[in-house]
C-alpha cells in the first residue's frame, strides 16, 4: 500500500502551518476516506462520521498557526477524531445506539464484492469478529491495520504507552485467529 | 492517485511487532493479519464524495472552491504590518508578455503558479514570467530572493537569476540573487529533489546539486562552485520570519534589513561595509532593537531619520 510517507505528512504539515492551501487540501483528499470509516466505526452513521470529520478539518485549519511540527500530524487527526466521536457518543447516546450494523452491511456504492459467497461471509464475519474485539484492543487493532499509523502513533493517539498498542495488537490478531479457526471448522463440518 | 493506493488490505504487519510471540505463533498470526483485510471495504467513501466534501469544507471555511491562477497572498511579517496584495501586471497582451509579481519591501508574498508550483518571495524581491507559462514552457526569470516548491512534470523549470540558471523537473530549492549584491552573486541551496545549477552564457558549466548542498555562481567564475553542505536555515530561514545571517558583509545585512523592513539605512562610516557578521533572530522585535544589536558588535553608532536610520 502506497501510504502517504512520514515525510509527506511533514511537509504538509509545515505547509498548512504557512497557510498553503494547496497542502491542505491534498492531505484533505488522502486522509478523509480513512478518516470517515474510522469514525464510523464508534458512530455506526455515516452523516455523523462524516460531519466529525469535516469539523476535525475546519479545526485544523483555524489553528494551522499552532500545528507542531514535531508531532505527527496523522496522530493528531486520528486523536481529533476519536475525542469527538466518543464525545459524540457520551451526548447521545440516545441516537448512536451501537447495533448491528458493519461497515460491509452499510456499503452503499461496492457493486464488486458479491453477497452470498464465501469471501462476503469472511468479511461480514471478520467485521463483526473486529467489532466485538475489547475496545482498546479494537481501536489500536485497526489503527495500525487499516490506517497505517506506527506504534508510536496509535500511542498518541490512545495516550498510551507504544509497548500497550504492541500488546493490544498482539492479543487482538490472537483473538482473531482462534474465532477464525472456530469459524472454520464450523465451516468444514457444515 | 488510483483507487489501488489507497487500498487498506495492503497495510504491511509494522516490524517488530511480533517481537517476542514463538516463531510459528507468528506465522499464524501473520495470516490474520492478511486475512483481516477483507473487513474495510475500500471504497466505502468514493473519490466523488471526498471531493463534495472537499468543496463543502471550503464553503464552510469561506475559501473559494477553484482559484484563478495565478493568485498571491502577501504575508505581513509580524503582527504590525498589514498584509496587502501586490500583483503588478505589466503589458496587456495575451501571449508572450510577461507578467511580474513583487513583493514590496516589509512584505512577503506567495505565489501560486499555474503549473501548480508556489513561489514564495522574501522581500524586495520580483519574479517575472510569460503568459504561456505552465502551457509552453516553465521559465521564470528572478530579482531577489525566493523559495520554489516546484510540482513534478516532465517540462523543466527554469529559474533565470543575475546570469545564472537553476534548471529541475519537481523539488525544493531556493535561490538568493539580489541586483544590489556587490559581487553579484547568486546561491543556490536545495531542499529536495535535484538541480542543474549553470551560468546562462554556458550550459554546459553545470552543477548538479542535491538535497542539502549549495552552490554559488558570480560574474568572473567560469563555472559555479562545487556544491557543499547547505545549512537551510540559514538560507531559508526568513520563510519563517527568522532573520539569519551567517559571515554575511554589513552591506549585505543592512540591504536585507532594509527590504524586510521597509526602513532606509544609510551608512557613513567609511570601510566597515565589507566587515562580516554572523547572528541569528528567531525573532525579531523590529528593525531598531536589530540594528542597536549589530551596531553594538561592530563598534557602529546609529541615529533616526525621517524613514530609517543613519549608521555611522
Amino acid at each position: 500500500m502506497k501510504q502517504p510517507s512520514k515525510e509527506q505528512f511533514e511537509t504538509w504539515a509545515r505547509e498548512i502551518r504557512r497557510s498553503n492551501r494547496r497542502a491542505f487540501d491534498a492531505l484533505f483528499r488522502e486522509v478523509y476516506p480513512g478518516m470517515v470509516r474510522f469514525a464510523f466505526r464508534y458512530l455506526n452513521n455515516r452523516a455523523a462520521a462524516q460531519d466529525i470529520v469535516q469539523d476535525c478539518f475546519v479545526a485544523l485549519w483555524k489553528t494551522r498557526n499552532r500545528i507542531n511540527e514535531n508531532r505527527s500530524l496523522k496522530s493528531y487527526l486520528y486523536t481529533m477524531v476519536r475525542n469527538r466521536a466518543l464525545n459524540m457518543l457520551r451526548d447521545h447516546s440516545d441516537l448512536y445506539v451501537s447495533h448491528d450494523t458493519s461497515l460491509y452491511h452499510q456499503d452503499t456504492a461496492e457493486p464488486d464484492i458479491p453477497d452470498e459467497d464465501e469471501n462476503g461471509e469472511l468479511q461480514s464475519k471478520m467485521n463483526q469478529w473486529i467489532d466485538e474485539l475489547p475496545g482498546r484492543q479494537k481501536e489500536a487493532f485497526q489503527l495500525s491495520r487499516f490506517h497505517g499509523l506506527d506504534h508510536d502513533e496509535i500511542a498518541e493517539v490512545m495516550d498510551v504507552s507504544p509497548k500497550t498498542v504492541n500488546n493490544h495488537i498482539v492479543a487482538a490478531l490472537s483473538s482473531l485467529r482462534s474465532r477464525y479457526e472456530k469459524h472454520n471448522s464450523e465451516v468444514t463440518n457444515r | 492517485m488510483s483507487d489501488e493506493n489507497k487500498n487498506p488490505n495492503k497495510i504491511p504487519l509494522p516490524e517488530g511487532a511480533l517481537e517476542g510471540v514463538d516463531s510459528r505463533e507468528q506465522k499464524s498470526l501473520r495470516e490474520v493479519w492478511t486475512l483481516a483485510g477483507v473487513a474495510e471495504p475500500n471504497h466505502f467513501v468514493s473519490p466523488d464524495e471526498t471531493g463534495d466534501a472537499l468543496e463543502e469544507l471550503h464553503i464552510r471555511l469561506g475559501m473559494e472552491g477553484k482559484r484563478a491562477l495565478p493568485t498571491n497572498k502577501i504575508l505581513g511579517i509580524g503582527r504590525w504590518l498589514a498584509a496587502a496584495v501586490a500583483l503588478i501586471v505589466i503589458g496587456w497582451a495575451f501571449f508572450g508578455i510577461s507578467q511580474s509579481v513583487t513583493a514590496p519591501n516589509g512584505q512577503q508574498a506567495e505565489v501560486y503558479l499555474a503549473d501548480g508550483s508556489v513561489v514564495e518571495l522574501n522581500s524586495g524581491a520580483e519574479i517575472r514570467f510569460n503568459r504561456l507559462f505552465g502551457y509552453t514552457n516553465r521559465d521564470i526569470t528572478l530579482s531577489g530572493e525566493a523559495y520554489f516548491h516546484v510540482a513534478s512534470s516532465s517540462e523543466p523549470f527554469r529559474v533565470y537569476a543575475n546570469g545564472t540558471v537553476t534548471e529541475v523537473t519537481g523539488t525544493r530549492f531556493s535561490i538568493r540573487s539580489w541586483p544590489d549584491d556587490p559581487e553579484g552573486k547568486t546561491n543556490i541551496t536545495v531542499l529536495e529533489g535535484e538541480v542543474r545549477f549553470y551560468p546562462e552564457s554556458d550550459p554546459l558549466k553545470a552543477v548538479k546539486l542535491n538535497k542539502e548542498r549549495t552552490s554559488i555562481w558570480q560574474p568572473g567564475l567560469d563555472k559555479p562552485k562545487d556544491p557543499e553542505p547547505a545549512n537551510i536555515e540559514t538560507m531559508t530561514g526568513w520563510r519563517d520570519q527568522k532573520f539569519i545571517f551567517y559571515e554575511q558583509s554589513l552591506s549585505e545585512i543592512f540591504n536585507e534589513i532594509e527590504r524586510r523592513f521597509d526602513v532606509k539605512i544609510e551608512l557613513q562610516r567609511s570601510g566597515v561595509a565589507g566587515e562580516t557578521l554572523t547572528g541569528y533572530y528567531g525573532e525579531v522585535g523590529d528593525s531598531e532593537s536589530l540594528l542597536e544589536d549589530i551596531c553594538t558588535v561592530a563598534g557602529l553608532n546609529y541615529a533616526k531619520t525621517a524613514n530609517g536610520y543613519r549608521v555611522y
